[in-house]
């Protein structure tokens, strides 16, 4: 379950309900592939790739008020940055996790319309 | 009787946005269709791309990431800064280091955005640096308006 909330994200986006659909959609397709990214870069040990697309993700990310998945990428981003591969694989597990939760969520249609509906 | 044959509608001001991650490049885009005298007109996803399209396209304004694939924000602040000093440029950024800051400043930056950003601040920070003067160009890089940098 991903602690996303509706309300604060939508105040950032001026009260725009159907920007926050269209973010959402566009969030859940692109952040898939950039786990997938990530991944192949842990594999190939390419560090700097992980910094670069946590760094992105985490800016995508950071869109929605999602405060664990926003921390995870923000951990994992310093990790890489400082060259620690040690670090970086369980940082980059957690990521996934709570970025996969995330996109779940945000995947339900019901979590972005109003509470009251 | 005097006819006029100017547009009375006030011209928009033309914007370009800057990140590799389009879901930012979207979110800039949303939030700036919330003012009416604004307009994106186009987009880039690199440094190396938004010298190319701000060349073709010649905003008003430029909404630029700071990390970039290829050349960073900073460094295609500081080509834009000597061949077109009038254009303001809006860094937007998830980590707005002291050394990143003083030196978008001293290259002449309009404004700063931090993410997450709402849009309240986007707004309030282009119409500021779109109401305030033209920026002059650095002193190392000479008065070069009207230059290309292709």
């Amino acid at each position: 379950m991903s602690d996303f909330d509706r309300s604060v994200t939508l105040e950032r986006l001026g009260g725009d309900a159907p920007l926050l659909v269209e973010l959402a959609q566009l969030y859940t397709a692109t952040a898939r592939q950039q786990l997938k990214a990530i991944n192949a870069a842990l594999g190939q040990g390419n560090v700097q790739e992980v910094y670069r697309e946590a760094h992105s993700l985490k800016g995508a990310t950071s869109v929605f008020e999602a405060p664990a998945a926003v921390a995870s990428l923000l951990a994992l981003e310093a990790a890489a940055k400082s060259g620690n591969h040690a670090q970086v694989v369980p940082l980059a597990a957690s990521a996934d996790a709570l970025v996969t939760a995330l996109i779940v969520h945000l995947e339900d249609p019901a979590v972005l319309q109003p509470a009251d509906n | 009787m005097n006819v006029s044959h100017e547009d009375p509608r006030p011209r928009k001001s033309r914007i370009v946005v800057v990140d590799d991650n389009p879901v930012i490049r979207d979110l800039l885009r949303g939030i700036l269709r919330h003012d009416d005298s604004f307009v994106v007109v186009g987009e880039a996803t690199s440094g190396d791309t938004a010298i190319d399209v701000v060349e073709k396209l010649r905003p008003d304004l430029i909404c630029l990431d700071v990390m970039l694939p290829g050349l960073d924000g900073i460094a295609v602040l500081r080509a834009l800064r000597a061949v077109h000093p009038e254009m303001r440029v809006v860094l937007v950024t998830g980590r707005a280091t002291s050394s990143v800051v003083s030196e978008a400043l001293e290259l002449g930056a309009a404004g700063f955005v931090v993410k997450p950003f709402n849009a309240a601040r986007l707004l309030s920070t282009v119409r500021t640096a779109l109401a305030a003067p033209a920026p002059k160009p650095p002193a190392d890089c000479g008065h070069a308006t009207g230059n290309s940098l292709n």
